[in-house]
């Protein structure tokens, strides 16, 4: 006679109490808290934007009816001198905000970070006020500091140096540099409070590993600091790239995009053609372009930072293997 | 049963609290659909305008929007010609003005938009004249044709003020006041240089000349020129027009290429470059006004609302300094003055209380007592020639300029007026375009010719790729 004992039914598996949506909840709960910046970003960003580029192969003046034109804005951008001059003065723009911003930042970054540095909040809330003001308060301000006759800065140069001060608005490289160095004014603080959060996040146990280890200040900043802020510096650059691709109030303002055109944005442009001479179709033209060389400078951004996060981290793998090899 | 057996029927008997995590959720969820739904259907919900219809015969009360730039001088006047109006004898209309003030070329956009989607629609925008070029070719679709309004009394007007707000022959806009352009200017300091006033020079080159060999030593400026590329458009056509110049022809092609133009050019690029008149880069804001306070300005070629706009709110410590000229002429016998800018009240179309605020402008703008409310409130002219011999016009006095009889000086420019701005759809072009070679012919960079060429080809390119 057998003894091994029958094991018991396999239990029926319990219907969940309750309706269809207790039954769901749990897998449905994400995408109910993602819905309302989803259907917001939908209505305002991808619905605009899909008219936009149903738009762009039309000619329309602002009312009535839409006229078909097919490619004949996009063939009319690829001639147009003052496009091609106005994605000249954004890209000195934006080139100004990476290779002279960032690094600056970086350096007040630091400073702000110093451990032997007094009143510190007071340096960060003073580096905080001028983002906080509106773009167009501060260059109708810059426009009176710049002036050639009246303004405070050739007052000042003036005052030092004698002559007869700079035409800051008037030439335009000036004109360009002025335009840039109010784009400074203005985020120089809030990148720099950026890169402030990213450099409390380094871990003090590295900094007093390399010190301890004989490292300098310099080769404490170069070896430990800068890589720790790579994510953070990707990111920064990131957002500096895709906010001053889109500049406008401050050239709008200080110069209307003068002198000749030298301070002339794109956004201006796609501003002057849509509203001001009626030309919504080639203006939603411009501004499809600008989407996509936004998209692609942020893909470009983001790519570089991980390929060299990736070439540092292969890097430290081969000299941990050669001094493995090595002992 | 075991402790924790014990514990999890405890638990289960402990009874839920009335505010749970769940209630809670749902709770806001509740909230914010209902906020959100709201908000839609709000901002769905059209305009159902300003009119309370009254048995016939009675008077109706109206709201009137009312777009504007300009608070200062527009505002007050319409609210007191809509009083005037209102309190009339069997007034058919009570009007409750609101105003909104905008951007100059901010206004036709934004009343565009308004328009296509009806509502929160102006029923009175004021374009300012170089704005209305963008409501040409959509005048006929959003806005009263008050060509027959006009036509009454065309007439009257000096040399075709309604011309800028016209389509073709029917006309959208009524032009508010003529803004001439003549000379501020302080015969304190003119005195103290042994210069003679300015209205006393012929041309201007030949107060040029007296100027750089006077003032120009001393420091002082007779002229603040924007150099803006739109300030720069809008201050050289005073002198152009003054000069018997055109950017466009009626006809919408470009007039630039004249020899007026390249006179114009030449004589304010040699004063600028002779120290005469001062380049700034805004002449109506923060620069300009720091020009004035310093006190080296000592006359300046500028519109009637420039006293209003920025010479009293600018030195108020200059007052009763200053005095009201004729400009040199460009010839012996050439007009003594130009315009500068202009506004014009249009009536939408669409306006529920379209009837009435097409009688408001009629009333305040096309009579002999609105042009002269006009004058007496705000210093700004008559647009009807007839006007100017008025005893009430020739007797109102500026305090500002220490009262003199400012009406005196504007009338004598209606004996040789100067030619009226033609308007065109493409001027908002033409600011651009035109205003880039200006400076660069202030700035000594292009000569006058050079710049008014360059000018001229580009703004036909422009003009070619809008058609």
């Amino acid at each position: 006679m057998s003894t091994t004992a029958l094991a018991p039914p396999a239990a029926a598996p319990r219907r969940a109490r309750g309706g269809w949506w207790r039954r769901h909840q749990r897998r449905l709960a994400p995408y109910l808290f993602v819905a309302p910046f989803f259907v917001l970003f939908c209505a305002f960003f991808v619905g605009p934007l899909l008219f936009a580029a149903w738009l762009s192969l039309h000619d329309w003046s602002g009312f009535g009816a839409l006229q078909w034109a097919g490619t004949d804005n996009y063939r009319r951008m690829l001639h147009d001198p003052e496009l091609g001059h106005a994605i000249g003065n954004t890209l000195f723009y934006v080139l100004a905000v990476v290779v002279v911003l960032v690094p600056v930042a970086l350096l007040l970054a630091v400073g702000l970070d110093h451990p032997r540095l007094r009143a510190r909040h007071a340096f960060r809330t003073a580096f905080l006020v001028p983002t906080a003001i509106s773009a167009v308060v501060a260059a109708v301000f810059f426009v009176m500091v710049f002036d050639t006759n009246y303004g405070l800065l050739n007052g000042v140069i003036k005052g030092l140096f004698g002559g007869n001060g700079v035409d800051w608005l008037g030439e335009p490289w000036t004109a360009k540099l002025s335009v840039a160095g109010v784009v400074f004014w203005r985020w120089a603080g809030l990148v720099a409070l950026l890169f402030l959060a990213g450099l409390q996040d380094i871990s003090r146990e590295q900094v007093d590993a390399a010190r301890v280890d004989g490292a300098k200040g310099r080769q404490v900043f170069w070896h430990v600091t800068l890589p720790g802020l790579r994510p953070v510096t990707v990111f920064v650059v990131a957002i500096c790239v895709i906010g001053t691709i889109q500049i406008f109030e401050e050239p709008f303002i200080l110069t209307s995009g003068g002198p000749a055109g030298a301070t002339r944005s794109v956004v201006q442009l796609i501003y002057n053609d849509g509203f001001i001479q009626g030309q919504f179709g080639y203006a939603a033209t411009i501004a499809v372009l600008l989407v996509v060389a936004t998209f692609t400078g942020t893909i470009v951004a983001m790519a570089a930072g991980r390929l060299r996060g990736r070439a540092r981290a292969a890097r430290a793998r081969a000299a941990v293997a050669s001094a493995k090899a090595a002992r | 049963m075991s402790q924790d057996t014990r514990r999890a029927s405890d638990l289960a008997r402990i009874p839920e609290g009335p505010l749970t995590r769940r209630t809670l959720l749902k709770g806001a969820g509740s909230a914010g659909a209902l906020l959100l739904g709201g908000s839609v259907l709000a901002a769905c919900g059209s305009d159902s305008g300003g009119a309370a219809t009254t048995a016939a015969g009675k008077t109706q009360d109206v709201t009137v929007k009312f777009w504007t730039h300009d608070p200062l001088l527009s505002v007050p006047f319409v609210k007191q010609e809509a009083k005037r109006l209102s309190a009339a004898a069997n007034a058919p209309y009570r009007y409750k003005i609101v105003p909104t003030i905008i951007p100059a070329d901010q206004i036709p956009p934004k009343a565009r938009a308004a328009f296509l989607a009806k509502t929160n629609a102006p029923d009175l925008p004021a374009f300012e004249i170089g704005a209305f070029c963008q409501m040409m070719g959509i005048a006929d679709q959003t806005l009263v044709d008050l060509t027959d309004a006009v036509g009454a009394v065309r007439g009257e007007n000096i040399d075709k003020l309604w011309q800028p707000y016209a389509v073709g022959d029917r006309v959208y806009g009524v032009e508010t006041s003529t803004s001439w352009f003549a000379g501020y200017f302080r015969p304190d300091e003119f005195k103290k240089l042994g210069l003679p006033a300015p209205d006393t020079f012929g041309t201007w080159d030949e107060l040029l000349a007296a100027a750089e060999r006077a003032a120009v030593p001393k420091g002082k400026v007779l002229g603040l020129i924007g150099t803006n590329s739109i300030l720069a458009t809008r201050i050289f056509m005073g002198f152009l027009q003054q000069a018997g110049g055109q950017i466009f022809n009626p006809d919408g092609s470009v007039a630039l290429k004249s020899q007026a133009a390249v006179d114009a050019l030449t004589m304010v690029s040699k004063a600028i470059q002779s120290g005469v008149f001062q380049a700034v880069e805004d002449s109506f804001a923060g620069p300009g006004a720091a020009a004035l306070k310093s006190g080296n300005v000592i006359a300046n070629p500028a519109a009637d609302w420039y006293l209003q706009y920025v010479l009293q709110p600018s030195v108020p410590d200059q007052r009763n300094q200053w005095q009201l000229g004729l400009l040199p002429g460009f010839t012996a016998d050439g007009p003594r003055g130009g315009y500068f800018g202009g506004l014009c009240f249009s009536v939408a179309k669409d306006s529920p209380v379209a009837d009435a605020t097409v009688e408001l402008v009629k009333a305040s703008i096309l009579t002999k007592q609105g042009q002269l409310d006009n004058f007496k409130l705000n210093n700004l002219n008559p647009t009807w020639k007839s006007l100017y011999q008025e005893p009430d016009y020739l007797a109102k006095t500026a305090p500002f300029l220490g009262g003199q009889r400012v009406g005196e000086v504007y009338a004598k420019l209606i004996e040789n007026v100067p030619s009226a701005p033609i308007q065109s759809a493409d001027f908002g072009a033409a600011i651009t375009v035109v205003g880039d070679e200006l400076v660069a012919a202030y700035k000594g960079r292009k000569s006058p010719q050079a710049a008014i060429s360059a000018a001229s080809s580009a703004l036909e390119a422009k003009v070619k790729e809008a058609q």
